[in-house]
């Protein structure tokens, strides 16, 4: 059992990773609905895996790749996990240039999230 | 339904939530540093049962509350694998509090907290509990992380904390 934190700004797709990860025998620590409420999470609960949304809202200036570059920086080992939906190839690659472990595409099959975010924390 | 429209977005209160034994508590995630796994705690000979111990914070030591015992609730032989330190600073001093569980964070709206029931403020010292947050079917006790130890204990760790650095130098 991992703790996992969940960013993203859909209250729907929260839920749906949250029922998908609670299933797969994961803890969920906590859910931010931006990414700068998601460092300050991601600092207070250094949780064992994030799933960021790539596409949110930007709040003072801080969006989902430097929210990922924060993340990185408190910890060099920070198991990050992008969540994207389709034609965003291009920000993937520069967030897993930054250091996420992997992504996942909307839509998305459940088995599908909960395999990724076990190889990550097996990884 | 006009009246609903205007009335103004209700104030919703972020947080830490953490379980000791079968109680439920709550802390404001402002007054939080961090929450860490419990690592090795050095216990210290003679101490006030309040406190756990030091444990070593990144290289930073740091001393640990025993909250149950603190809060009079049932000891335990061993800590579970749950348990996890709530990092807290009390004016300057960075301070852990020792807890069975850290479910996570929650978010819980201003208009759900009440006032403490009577019977909870004659089980705990009343001064350190703002209110008791609703939550569904959930009760959770909001604590004010500043007062769940008095002047006098926070006294004590300073005195045993410049014991230790005096052992140390």
């Amino acid at each position: 059992m991992a703790d996992i934190l969940i960013v993203d700004d859909s209250k729907f797709m929260r839920k749906t990773i949250a029922d998908i990860l609670t299933e797969a025998g994961h803890q969920i620590v906590g859910e931010a609905e931006n990414a700068k409420e998601g460092t300050e999470l991601y600092r207070i609960l250094k949780p064992d895996l994030v799933t960021l949304d790539i596409v949110m809202p930007e709040i003072e200036e801080v969006d989902a790749i430097s929210a990922l570059r924060e993340m990185i920086e408190v910890d060099p080992q920070a198991r990050v996990v992008m969540v994207s939906a389709m034609g965003q190839e291009e920000v993937v690659q520069e967030c897993i240039q930054a250091g996420a472990r992997d992504f996942v595409i909307k839509p998305f099959q459940p088995a599908y999230v909960a395999g990724v975010v076990n190889d990550v924390l097996n990884g | 339904m006009a009246e609903i429209a205007e009335k103004p977005a209700c104030e919703v209160v972020q947080l830490i939530n953490f379980r000791l034994r079968d109680e439920e508590f709550g802390v404001d995630i402002g007054s939080v540093k961090e929450i860490t796994r419990v690592a090795e705690i050095t216990h210290i000979p003679e101490a006030p049962s309040f406190i756990q111990g030091m444990t070593n914070l990144r290289g930073q030591v740091i001393t640990v509350i025993n909250l149950a015992e603190q809060f009079r609730l049932a000891a335990r032989a061993e800590l579970p694998d749950s348990a996890r330190i709530v990092v807290t600073e009390f004016n300057g001093r960075t301070v852990g509090m020792l807890v069975d569980e850290v479910p996570g964070v929650l978010k819980i709206a201003e208009e759900d907290i009440q006032p403490t029931p009577e019977p909870i403020q004659r089980e705990v010292r009343k001064d350190y509990i703002k209110g008791v947050g609703k939550l569904a079917n959930r009760l959770i006790v909001l604590l004010d992380l500043e007062k769940v130890l008095s002047p006098h204990e926070v006294e004590e760790i300073d005195k045993m904390r410049s014991t230790e650095t005096k052992g140390e130098g």
